[in-house]
């Protein structure tokens, strides 16, 4: 008897006890399902945000209120918040910016200040926007390119103009292309002068999603802010030919001491944004390979259980084989490839899952999970082998059984 | 030389006081191409004696030599492989597999074999053409009316050229008309020089037979050869059928005893249970007694 046979008489059993063979897989369908869905998510978040940080704010040192990272003293971050509650304003101000400005090696400072209040178009108000107030410098600095129209310049400073996101211009005004378009903000009416192109986003970051943001020139976002502007970050450009990282130990020095040696904001390089999101997801990963071993581990109990109680139900089965000449290691065989299958299929159903999971995911949230091969193919060898070693017990019994008691079992 | 030859054989279950003896001090031989027929009131040892000779059982003492071989003390794998290469089985129901197709069915024991696929499907298919249910190669066991199954069973058990066929009450579950089918065929393979050992409730069916032997309480209390076409008249005696009762057996309350008519004939029939308990050698034979303590061999 060759594998192939068993193979053969496996699938058939399996297809024969569709319903059983399905609750004997759940174990491990659940459990491949999970894990490639919690590494897929992982992963598309650390893709979505090393993108970010290589596009949008590459070259950028990001200054904000409040202690997100601690680092010790070679400037080496030990701990962040990842997670914050809301994007904070309060610590850091004009003078701050002016004060960085006086560094050497840096070439400029864009402030960015939140700007409160709704907006109206058509009569209606729309909540989904977020209004900041910065400079015509802006567009340099994130080097991300307008899609239509342009940004405002710098003798735009006191006009009510505004350049929007891509989803702004698509879910509140309704179309591509809303040029020259007027809405409402704080009772004055704005013209929209260009939409960008859609900014990659990461999701789970402390960066503002930037594709649902109305930017306006500063002068008239702090005119509206009465006398101080809700800064929320201050965006530095650092030359060329200077090093990064001096360059943010000296802001760091000079706003402490500006600040009266407070430390109430942080200074971080944008790559360094990415490697933090990096590391927290290589954890989560690696608590997610735990999970999986165990979940897999479960999913392998569960097979032994349907099996064994399988192999009481066959036992009319085992006797007709064994009369006809099978060997019991022939019965061994045959039970453990039964085994083998079910737990292959699992994994194969498990990926089919997460697979679905994953789209709906990129269809309904702004998560772009991704499959990772290595994942896949970790829990399609780790099914087959908890299948196996699973299996021995049943198909051991299964071997074992006398084909008298077998046959007379009627 | 005898094909089977059984020297002394029991077979006993359980042990203490719920020892049965299914088989006590067996003697028997037979030849090659003897078509036997064997005969006796439920629990009085065939099917055990079946499983014996099938190798599917061992005995608990005695000796038993397949073709001049001793098989008495072969471990499990190679009373297998005898099994596979020398005996073929047909029972008297389910006795296909339900999840596999009849060709499927019928080519197993070539699979265990170790057969190329080809050659399976081939000697398959001729088996089937010789039981008559060619056209039936890809049915499943579910599709097939028992009479069908029997043939199926048949064409099975010769697939791999058994020496011997045993046959536990094969037509036990079919009408007459069936029932003649599978004699027929069961002739026919006997013509051919096949040894046939078969288990059956029906007189009518001696005819095909060319011995019988009727068992009772694990012994053989008859053996008698015939020609074939008669019907033994041994087998119209319904003394072999009737349960010995006595005293013991109304103190323990068995009035299980039954008659049953059917059209194979009129025999008495016993619950099983109460055979059981008919059994215990500490009422029965207390002079056997030691005999059936517990041993270290079973
Ligand atoms: N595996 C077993 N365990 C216990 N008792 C058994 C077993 N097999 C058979 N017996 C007993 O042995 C006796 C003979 O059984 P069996 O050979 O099946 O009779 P028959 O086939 O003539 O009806 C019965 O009393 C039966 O209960
Ligand atoms: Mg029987």
């Amino acid at each position: 008897m060759m594998m192939v046979d068993h193979m053969r008489m496996a699938r058939n059993s399996i297809r024969a006890n569709r319903f059983r063979s399905f609750l004997t897989m759940l174990g491990v369908i659940i459990g491949v399902a999970s894990v490639v869905t919690v590494v897929g998510i992982g992963e598309g978040i650390k893709h979505q945000v090393n993108r970010q940080s290589e596009t949008v704010t590459k070259n950028i040192i990001s200054v904000r209120p409040g202690r997100i990272a601690e680092r010790d003293g070679n400037g080496v971050i030990t701990r962040i918040n990842i997670l914050p509650a809301s994007i904070q304003t309060g610590s850091i101000t004009l003078n701050d910016a002016k004060e960085i400005e006086l560094i050497d090696g840096v070439e400029r400072v864009v402030p960015m200040a939140l700007v409160s209040g709704t907006v109206k178009y058509d009569n209606k108000e729309y909540g989904g926007a977020t209004v900041i107030a910065t400079k015509h410098d802006f567009v340099d600095t994130v080097s991300q390119k307008i899609d239509f129209g342009g940004f405002y310049g710098d003798v735009d400073k006191e006009k009510r103009v505004a350049v929007i996101g891509k989803s702004i211009a698509e879910d509140f005004f309704g179309e591509v292309v809303p040029i020259g378009k007027t809405f409402t903000f704080r009772d004055q009416e704005y013209i929209v002068r260009g939409v960008f192109e859609q900014f990659p986003i990461a999701p789970l970051t402390q960066n503002m999603n930037y594709n649902s943001t109305i930017f306006i020139p500063e002068n008239v976002g702090y005119n509206l802010s009465g006398s101080k502007p809700q800064l929320y970050e201050l965006l530095v450009s650092v030359k060329p030919e200077y090093d990064k990282q001096s360059v943010v130990r000296a802001i760091d020095q000079r706003i402490k001491s500006v600040h009266g040696g407070q430390e109430d904001f942080t200074v971080l390089r944008s790559d360094e944004m990415s490697i933090l999101t990096s590391k927290t997801f290589t954890l989560v990963s690696s608590t997610t390979v735990l999970i999986a071993i165990i979940s897999l581990l479960v999913g392998g109990i569960g097979i032994m259980n349907v099996m064994l109680v399988t192999v009481s139900e066959r036992a009319r089965e085992i006797g007709i084989r064994k009369a006809v000449g099978a060997s019991n290691s022939q019965i061994k065989w045959q039970f453990l490839t039964e085994s083998m299958v079910l737990s292959f299929w699992g994994s194969l159903s498990g990926l089919l899952v997460a697979g679905i999971v994953m789209l709906l995911l990129r269809i309904f949230t702004n998560l772009e999970p991704v499959v990772n091969l290595s994942v896949v193919i970790f829990a399609i060898i780790g099914s087959v082998v908890i299948g196996t070693v699973f299996g021995v017990a049943p198909a051991r019994k299964a071997a074992r059984k006398d084909p008298i008691d077998s046959l007379r079992s009627m | 030389m005898p094909i089977i030859n059984l020297k002394d054989v029991s077979r006993l279950y359980g042990f203490g006081d719920a020892t049965t003896v299914a088989l006590e001090d067996i003697n028997l031989e037979i030849n090659k191409g003897e078509f036997v027929a064997i005969m006796g009131p439920s629990g009085s040892g065939k099917s055990t004696l079946m499983n014996v000779i099938g190798l599917l059982d061992r005995p608990t003492y005695g000796a038993f030599t397949l073709h001049g071989d001793n098989v008495e003390a072969l471990k499990d794998d190679q009373r297998a492989k005898v099994r596979r290469d020398k005996i073929g089985f047909v029972f008297q129901s389910f006795s296909l597999l339900p999840n596999m197709n009849v060709l499927e069915n019928v080519a197993l024991p070539l699979a265990y074999q170790g057969a190329n696929l080809h050659h399976r499907i081939l000697q398959a298919r001729t088996m089937l053409e010789r039981v008559g249910l060619g056209d039936r190669s890809y049915f499943l066991p579910t599709q097939l009316s028992g009479g069908q199954v029997q043939r199926v069973a048949i064409a099975r058990s010769l697939i791999n050229q058994p020496e011997i066929i045993i046959a536990d009450e094969p037509t036990g579950n079919l009408d007459s008309i069936a029932s003649r089918l599978v004699m027929e065929l069961l002739a026919d393979i006997h013509k051919m020089g096949n040894t046939i050992l078969m288990v059956t409730h029906n007189p009518e069916l001696t005819r095909y037979a060319t011995r019988v032997l009727f068992m009772r309480d694990g012994m053989i209390v008859h053996d008698e050869k015939k020609s074939l076409g008669d019907i033994s008249e041994s087998s119209e005696n319904t003394k072999f059928f009737e349960e010995t009762t006595n005293e013991e057996h109304d103190i323990a309350g068995v009035s299980a005893m039954l008659t049953v008519e059917t059209d194979q004939g009129k025999y008495v029939k016993m619950n099983p249970q109460s055979t059981k308990k008919s059994r215990k050698p500490s009422v029965k034979r207390p002079t056997k007694k030691k005999k059936y303590k517990r041993s270290k061999k079973s």
